[in-house]
């Protein structure tokens, strides 16, 4: 197994040979034991999943263990699976309940009475905006955090690279298909409202938008 | 106002919903990308497949369920006063049921296999691999300082056949 591993790809650069096929088609290649199709397969929703996990705000290290019980749980249901073509559905799907299962689980198993989960991911996490490289990534990235977490939510999902089908996004939050659109459009104009707030605060009072920011 | 000014929101502000999603996908490649390891775990994952015998799926779990009257410990009290968690796995004519305990970085795993034949059963953690742990004669078994994450246990049923759970993890 190990050698058909490729180290050093990342979750975006999935084998081109296999960027092509439809998820259907993957399916059926690994169905018939092609290993080349399953690494296309992993690679192109890994990133999906992780958005996922992320967008749950679990910590990486119950990220890291979702997204490879849920691998693993494909793998259990190979020959079970009715519908290979939606595979990126009930990947989206068991991701998400395996995200909301550590939630749970979180809450029961730890002796504090407080739910605190969401304070220790904090801690786990690592200050973003210090690996950013201009401060421009760094102002939008610290208006998309001070979104509302539904917001935040569905945009960490259609963050993923490759970037997912709104039937996955629906399936990740357990959403309309519908809803995906007008709420990608309402949190993003929110984020606007944001960056545009905190970009005039960092201003001299009547010099909106013409001037570097103060300091 | 399309180029923007480093410093402020200008330019992202202006740009439409696809480029501003696309931008933030570029950032949350680099601030959240996917470890590595999750890329080389998820390729890994085919390599557990084709397993001869049953499944026994997941009955109960007192971690993520309400009480159900269905979960007994095996034994009673929990390990250092720590919580304990109770999984219940049923088929193929055999039912497992998991005690876990421990803290910090490592759990106890205390196992008993109802309806399976005598001898030994073996316990996959998906990073490490299969480790044997043998049977009491009441169909007990105990391993100490199991890692986090996906594990799945397999014994075999009194008629002969191989029992896999399904993953589950800790």
């Amino acid at each position: 197994m190990a050698g058909t591993l490729r180290n050093g790809a990342g979750a975006g650069g999935y084998v081109d040979s296999f960027g092509e096929l439809d998820p259907g088609e993957l399916m059926a290649r690994v169905h018939a034991g092609d290993q080349d199709a399953w690494v296309g397969l992993t690679d192109r929703y890994t990133g999906l999943l992780w958005s996922v996990a992320r967008a749950m705000r679990l910590s990486e290290a119950d990220a890291a263990d979702a997204v490879q019980t849920t691998w693993l749980r494909l793998v259990e249901s190979l020959d079970s699976l009715r519908d290979s073509a939606r595979v990126g559905g009930w990947l989206t799907t068991t991701m998400r309940r395996e995200c909301l299962a550590v939630l749970r689980r979180g809450a029961r198993m730890r002796p504090s009475p407080l739910p605190e989960w969401e304070q220790l991911v904090d801690a786990d996490d690592p200050p973003e905006e210090l690996l950013l490289r201009t401060e421009r990534d760094a102002a939008l990235w610290r208006a998309f955090r001070r979104l509302k977490p539904l917001c935040q939510a569905l945009l960490r999902v259609l963050m993923a690279d490759p970037p997912p089908s709104y039937a996955e996004v629906a399936a990740a939050l357990e959403v309309p298909v519908g809803s995906i659109g007008p709420n990608r459009q309402r949190c993003l104009n929110r984020l606007r409202t944001i960056l545009l707030a905190e970009a005039d605060a960092g201003r001299p009072p009547g010099d909106r938008r013409g001037s570097d920011r103060h300091g | 106002m399309r180029a923007g000014r480093p410093g402020t929101g200008e330019g992202v502000i202006d740009m439409d919903d696809d480029e501003l999603i696309a931008e933030l996908r570029r950032i949350a490649a680099e601030v959240d990308a996917v470890p590595e390891t999750v890329v080389s775990a998820a390729r890994a994952a085919l390599g557990t497949r084709d397993l001869d015998g049953e499944l026994a799926v997941l009955l109960a779990d007192s971690a993520t369920e309400s009480d159900s009257g269905l979960l007994e410990p095996v034994r009673t009290g929990s390990s250092h006063g720590y919580p304990t968690r109770l999984l219940t796995f049923g088929g193929g004519g055999v039912q497992i049921d998991l005690e876990l305990g421990g803290r910090g970085g490592q759990l106890d795993l205390l196992g008993q296999v109802t309806g399976g034949a005598p001898g030994e059963c073996a316990i996959q953690h998906a990073s490490t691999g299969w480790t044997r742990v043998d049977l009491d004669s009441l169909g007990r078994f105990l391993f100490s300082g199991l890692a986090h994450g996906p594990i799945r246990v397999r014994c075999r049923s009194a008629g002969g056949i191989p029992v896999t759970t399904s993953w589950v993890t800790v």
